[in-house]
């Protein structure tokens, strides 16, 4: 009963301080987010952004460099009343919910209501990411489990779960838009939608295998290390030595305290799978939360891009707090030690 | 028998092809990165750019201007492991005396250390960057203090991180009987951080590096896609249009600025992203053989 109680206020203790962390972590993407609404225009020059120009109009080579004497563009300065009054009008417009947005999908030059338009593009991100998670999950708790099997089949996850971890996500999502072009061109098999930033087709299936890459090779990792230390301590040779049968030692003795530990790593899992959401989305044509967020960020729209940051906030530390509580009802020590 | 490192051997192999990569340009001549031609005549039909990977001799096509592909990917090797370069001891500069200050004196600043990792750790990096760089965008002026803010924010994205593993490192070897037995010798606290624990922590900063360098590739990688990266554009103007393309040769730009182009002209988007993603995993794959090889040490 004790112990229960202890867990319980350990538990509570925990999701304070994600509480504290939320507050902590949306004051800062609100403060970054409405820098631009600091900014002023204080005079104007030639074309924005440019280092220059090069003229070309015939089959002549030439040679692309940089004229310092035309760059320029306009000249901005910075008000801090601006940036206060932004962050005001922010906050107010949150707190009533009558926060808008003049550019979305399709809807160019109309004012919509920010909120709606956000709570949907949350609800098709989230689709993706609670996808892509289950996928990973039980595809990276198969390869982990190998690490029980023969040494070919050791080698094989270990294999699978490092380059899991080191091919970056764009790179899949490159690779795999050229692999379906090429094995249209060579076979006219289409393998998934064909994907680009903003254009072409829409589709599942290519986000949701490079996404599901993370966690995947992620619980891969955790739960073989986990497995693997956890098959060398001596309650698993007692089990054995009592004529356990494998496949239960496995999954009561040495399942049940290796979980746990391969939990500790879910935070960290999760905050790569969701950085992993915004890169997948923009370069799929897949209009949730993350591409919005390069919207915002293209169109100078402080409001959508502070809203997102704070949507991404409240994700990452509700699935942190979830984490941490699957840890602690999954921890066999503070069940009295039973499994062990 | 020795087992054999994989991952190690896969990243030496890999890190090899950067460093080719790198010297290529002295052995061998390659097209000017920066030489464009936007009309060609195939026979007797005229060609606009982009050309597509084998047309007119490029290897790996060309750019929206007809600058060669293969020779911009290479000469970027340059550009843009620098770059990484760069940022990777910027945040060892910083991260490890803050680290090392904080594991040894405890108190204040090992609690600043902590709050600065679960703070930066809290927000997916990638977004924290985009939204900071995509919010001072207006008010940086020129090329010069965009590339420092942008390398700024590149360092202060993982240091505390890194900040955080020292800390606790040290003082894990803290606790160890040579540290005690020099301290009851009357040791100052420097020759302890430097004789004693230091050298300790050898293998630890090898993993770190190789490990940082793959996670700031990859971060520089995914700011590209955000259309966040250096190196400026130049207007190339004909008669009756205009194209903004980028200027330097670095990955991450090359990637950035033509990822409008992917279904267009994907090969302008892919062979940069491809050096750039192969770059990140020969770093995550040498910092996996490091740390392998110090477990299987012991």
């Amino acid at each position: 009963m004790l112990r229960r109680w202890l867990r319980g206020l350990g538990l509570l203790r925990e999701w304070g301080l994600r509480l504290g962390l939320l507050v902590l972590s949306a004051t800062i993407v609100v403060l970054v987010a409405m820098l631009p609404e600091g900014v002023v225009v204080t005079g104007e020059f030639t074309v924005s952004g440019s280092l220059g120009e090069v003229r070309t109009s015939t089959t002549e080579k030439f040679r692309v460099e940089p004229v310092d004497a035309d760059s320029g563009g306009l000249v901005y300065g910075w008000s801090l009343a601006e940036y206060r009054r932004g962050i005001g009008e922010y906050l107010t417009g949150l707190a009533r919910g009558t926060l808008t947005v003049d550019k979305w999908y399709g809807t160019a030059f109309t004012v919509l209501p920010l909120l709606p338009l956000l709570k949907e593009a949350w609800w098709y991100s989230f689709e993706l990411f609670a996808g892509a998670l289950v996928v990973g999950i039980v595809l990276g708790l198969l390869l982990g489990v190998l690490v029980l099997g023969s040494r070919g089949a050791r080698a094989f996850g270990a294999g699978v779960s490092v380059l899991g971890v080191s091919v970056p996500d764009f790179l899949l999502i490159l690779l795999g838009q050229q692999l379906t072009i090429w094995s249209y061109r060579n076979f006219g098999v289409r393998l998934w939608s064909v994907l680009g930033v903003q254009g072409g087709e829409r589709g599942w299936l290519l986000p949701l295998v490079a996404l599901s890459i993370i966690p995947m090779a992620y619980t891969a990792r955790l739960l073989s290390t986990a497995l693997d230390e956890a098959m060398r301590e001596d309650y698993i040779r007692t089990a054995r030595a009592k004529g356990v049968p494998e496949v239960w030692v496995v999954l009561k003795h040495a399942m049940r305290n290796a979980l746990p530990r391969a939990l500790n790593g879910m935070p960290a899992m999760l905050n790569v799978t969701l950085s992993s959401q915004l890169v997948v989305e923009v370069l799929t044509n897949h209009y949730g939360i993350g591409s919005g967020l390069m919207r915002g960020l293209s169109y100078s729209q402080p409001h959508v891009v502070a809203s997102i940051g704070l949507i991404f906030c409240l994700w990452f530390v509700v699935m942190d707090g979830l984490a941490v509580t699957l840890r602690a009802l999954a921890n066999p020590q503070l069940k009295g030690g039973e499994a062990s | 028998m020795r087992r054999l490192n994989l991952p190690l051997l896969v990243g030496f192999v890999l890190c090899l092809g950067l460093v080719v990569m790198l010297l290529l340009p002295e052995w061998i001549t390659l097209p000017d990165p920066h030489m464009g031609v936007y009309i060609q005549m195939d026979g007797r039909r005229l060609r606009l750019a982009p050309f597509a990977p084998g047309e007119f001799g490029y290897v790996l096509g060309s750019d929206m201007v007809g600058r060669d592909v293969l020779s911009r990917v290479i000469y970027g090797a340059r550009y843009t492991l620098g770059l990484a370069a760069l940022v990777n001891l910027l945040r060892v500069a910083v991260a490890l005396p803050a680290g090392l200050r904080a594991g040894w004196a405890g108190g204040r600043s090992g609690r600043l250390v902590r709050a600065a990792a679960v703070g930066f750790g809290s927000i997916p990096a990638l977004a924290m960057v985009a939204m900071t760089l995509g919010g001072l965008r207006w008010l940086i002026p020129g090329q010069a203090g965009w590339l420092a803010v942008y390398v700024a924010m590149l360092v202060l994205s993982g240091a505390p991180r890194m900040a955080e593993q020292v800390r606790r490192r040290v003082e894990e070897i803290l606790i160890m009987p040579h540290v005690e037995a020099a301290r009851a010798l009357g040791a100052t606290p420097g020759r302890i951080l430097r004789r004693h624990v230091l050298p300790l922590m050898r293998a630890d900063i090898l993993v770190m590096l190789s490990s940082e360098m793959a996670w700031v590739l990859l971060l520089m990688g995914q700011l590209a896609v955000f259309g966040i990266y250096v190196g400026g554009t130049v207007a190339v103007r004909g008669e009756g249009w205009v194209m903004a393309v980028e200027y330097l040769p670095e990955w991450g730009q090359m990637l950035g600025a033509n990822r409008y182009n992917i279904l267009r002209a994907p090969w302008i988007a892919f062979y940069p992203g491809l050096a750039l993603g192969l770059a990140a995993a020969t770093f995550h794959l040498l910092a996996e053989g490091f740390r392998l090889q110090g477990l299987r040490r012991g």
